[in-house]
């Protein structure tokens, strides 16, 4: 990957939830690296800080939500890198990124679009907040735009209703309203989730196209690892905020390390293996989100667990060239 | 959309129909009528009757007719502008309520705009502002607003009037203005006294609906499209009103059609308290009597009233809201 130009660094990152019943520590230490052109794919089970994640790259996590550490170093296009965390919330330089530099799909695609506006205008406003475009030249866009993504009918789509479209075609007009300002990075939060099977591969292949003919980078968000192995060059794994595993695509798909990651792919229907078996889930639940440890948060679900891993939580660490996991077992008898 | 309001215009024939059978029944209900009752207190009196003057309004108004009579020729009458004539005030019931039934409207009508322009802001800056001084002071007024009965409101706007400014708040116009033409300074006058009949009445209303707002408001503010307009990178003021304040409207625009209502009655008992020249006392005054055309005339227009200010919010609804199926 040194080859590649690195587009956003991050370091180190803190999201924590500071509630009534405690503080939920919902991302963190979590370092990454986004490439430019180059898709990173996010993957673990709900509730593992994924969405929080992505809110805190556009720096929306709404309260009680706070970023309470580390940095997110944007490198765009004009030369010289800002640190996102440091950016005011609701200030001109991060609102100039949003929606412009980096589009976020959210994880709900009907949630995500008010029923009170056709989906053109909800669209228009990302457009007129960036471009200096006109109401009808970024009407005849938007038209272009769903076009591109795939929507039938583009010019009568474009003034109807979120209710009034299928859950396919709302993904669509979200992805089309996400990638309207030509963004750098695109942040696709579970975008196949809520939809059925031929739907997902669709809009799967359609996030292919995007990748190849937009100059575009990818945050690709699932709970569903096969889906994420389809797409992405890394796959990073989160376990309770953090990450767990990280590596390339194929790899962490073909021999996951981190036996989390093992858990996660046991999980996944086989494609083309004919007989329906019965899907393996990982024993034991989601740790208590207000429940502190001092050891490794997989440890009471975990098949390779020793003593060592609640003394103390495991870091993220080389194991193999270009592999790296948190898990002491492993990385012992790495070395 | 059009076709949706003929339809909804249309509707509401058969509604007013019925509500002027019922009351117009329900006038007549009391044994007697007022020509009896004028009769028996007369004779009470000892005072001389002119039995042909009576029999000879008798015989014009049918009140010696069955009721479905008197009614059909009171529907026949009000379809040709004349509305009756009022026994107490001895004047045709046109001449006796024209004014007040404008006056109320006028009154309702203003503590309705004034409710919403009050509920609207306080609302969304409540909202917005969550846990904050400002929140739980307007949290603060709104239920003292709210516990606060109209008349004790009235009273209390009248004494401080009287004991701090030394100025009769009561009534509608100023003494020189009471009885005069419409003119310019007239209205002047009438916006002068407006304000406190237009704050009793509306009071309450705008406590509860800031209320409402801030409710509203708070559960669209979490939701996945508020978030979704901030990653487009608009700024906040301007996602703000575009995305959920615009959704928490609703239920206040729906709301409509029974605070439009509430106004015109709710006039009614403040209007006693502040001497005001308004249909109330005088709708209290017409059903004492059995004044029955007076009585008829005042049920009918405030209803229409009630059912037209229906309509408007039913119709404004539809407008804002694209969810709402015409068909
Ligand atoms: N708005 C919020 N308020 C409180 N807690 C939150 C909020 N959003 C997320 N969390 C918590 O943060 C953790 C991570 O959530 P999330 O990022 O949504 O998970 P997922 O990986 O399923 O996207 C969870 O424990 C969740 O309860
Ligand atoms: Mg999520």
């Amino acid at each position: 990957m040194s080859d590649r130009s690195i587009l956003l660094e991050i370091r180190n990152l803190d999201v924590n939830f500071f509630l009534d019943e405690g503080t939920v520590e919902a991302v963190q230490d979590v370092s990454l690296d986004v490439f430019q052109n180059y898709t990173l794919g996010i993957v673990g089970e709900s509730g593992c800080g994924k969405s929080v994640l992505s809110q805190a790259i556009m720096r929306i996590v709404p309260p009680p939500g706070k970023i309470t550490g580390g940095e997110m170093v944007y490198h765009g296009g004009n030369a010289h890198s800002i640190d996102l965390v440091k950016l005011d919330e609701k200030g001109k330089a991060i609102r100039s990124i949003r929606g412009n530099e980096i589009g976020l799909i959210l994880q709900e695609p009907m949630a995500a679009l008010s029923p009170l506006y056709t989906v053109g205008d909800q669209i228009q406003d990302v457009l007129r907040q960036h471009s200096s475009m006109s109401k009808p030249e970024a009407k005849a866009y938007i038209v272009e735009l769903l076009d591109q993504v795939g929507i039938p009918k583009p010019d009568i789509h474009v003034d109807q209703y979120p209710f009034e479209l299928s859950g396919g075609l709302r993904q669509r007009v979200v992805i089309a309203m996400a990638i309207a300002c030509k963004p750098k990075l695109l942040i696709a939060d579970e975008p196949t989730t809520a939809l059925d099977v031929t739907i997902q591969a669709q809009i799967l292949r359609l996030f292919q196209e995007l990748k190849e003919t937009l100059d575009i980078s990818i945050i690709f968000i699932s709970h569903d690892l096969a889906v994420i192995s389809e797409i992405a060059d890394e796959i990073v794994v989160m376990y309770n905020g953090r990450i767990v595993e990280e590596g390339p695509a194929r790899k962490v798909f073909s021999e996951p390390l981190h036996p989390y990651t093992i858990g996660l792919l046991k999980s996944v229907p086989k494609l083309g293996e004919g007989s329906r078996e019965r899907l393996t889930t990982i024993e034991g639940t989601v740790p208590d989100p207000f429940m502190k440890s001092e050891g490794c948060a997989f440890y009471p679900r975990c098949s390779i667990r020793e003593e060592q891993c609640t003394l103390e939580c495991p870091a993220l660490a080389e194991v193999e060239r270009g592999r790296k996991a948190a898990c002491l077992p492993i990385q012992s008898s790495s070395r | 959309m059009i076709n949706y309001i003929i339809r909804r215009i249309f509707y509401m024939i058969p509604t007013l129909i019925i509500i002027s059978m019922i009351s117009f029944t329900v006038i007549q209900l009391p044994p007697g009528d007022y020509l009896t009752t004028k009769i028996a207190q007369l004779q009470a009196q000892d005072e001389l009757i002119n039995v042909d003057l009576i029999e000879a309004l008798r015989e014009e108004y049918g009140l010696d007719k069955p009721i479905y009579v008197q009614y059909g020729k009171w529907v026949w009458n009000i379809l040709h502008g004349d509305f009756g004539y009022s026994w107490e005030w001895q004047r045709p019931v046109e001449e006796v309520i024209g004014e007040r039934i404008l006056l109320t409207a006028i009154i309702s009508f203003s503590a309705t705009f004034m409710i919403y322009l009050v509920a609207i802001p306080v609302g969304i800056f409540s909202a917005t502002h969550k846990y904050s001084v400002g929140d739980y002071l307007v949290t603060f007024v709104a239920f003292v607003g709210l516990a606060l009965p109209n008349f004790l409101l009235a009273l209390l706007l009248l004494f401080l009037g009287y004991a701090l400014f030394d100025v009769s708040l009561s009534g509608l116009f100023s003494a020189e203005f009471a009885n005069a033409p419409w003119s310019a300074a007239k209205v002047g006058d009438l916006l002068k006294h407006l304000w406190i009949p237009v704050i009793v009445v509306g009071t309450t209303s705008t406590a509860g609906r800031i209320r409402v707002m801030r409710g509203n408001l708070l559960d669209e503010l979490n939701k996945p499209y508020v978030m979704a307009a901030r990653a487009k990178g608009l700024s906040e003021v301007k996602l703000l009103l575009k995305y959920p304040v615009r959704t928490a409207l609703n239920p206040l625009i729906s709301g409509l059609s029974v605070l439009l209502p509430q106004m015109i009655s709710g006039a009614t008992i403040t209007a006693v308290v502040l001497g005001l020249p308004t249909t109330g006392p005088m709708l209290l005054g017409a059903l004492r009597s059995q004044d029955v055309y007076l009585a008829g005339a005042f049920i009918l227009l405030l209803s229409t009233l009630t059912v037209i200010s229906t309509l408007l919010s039913d119709i404004l609804l539809a407008w804002s809201d694209p969810r709402i199926q015409y068909e």
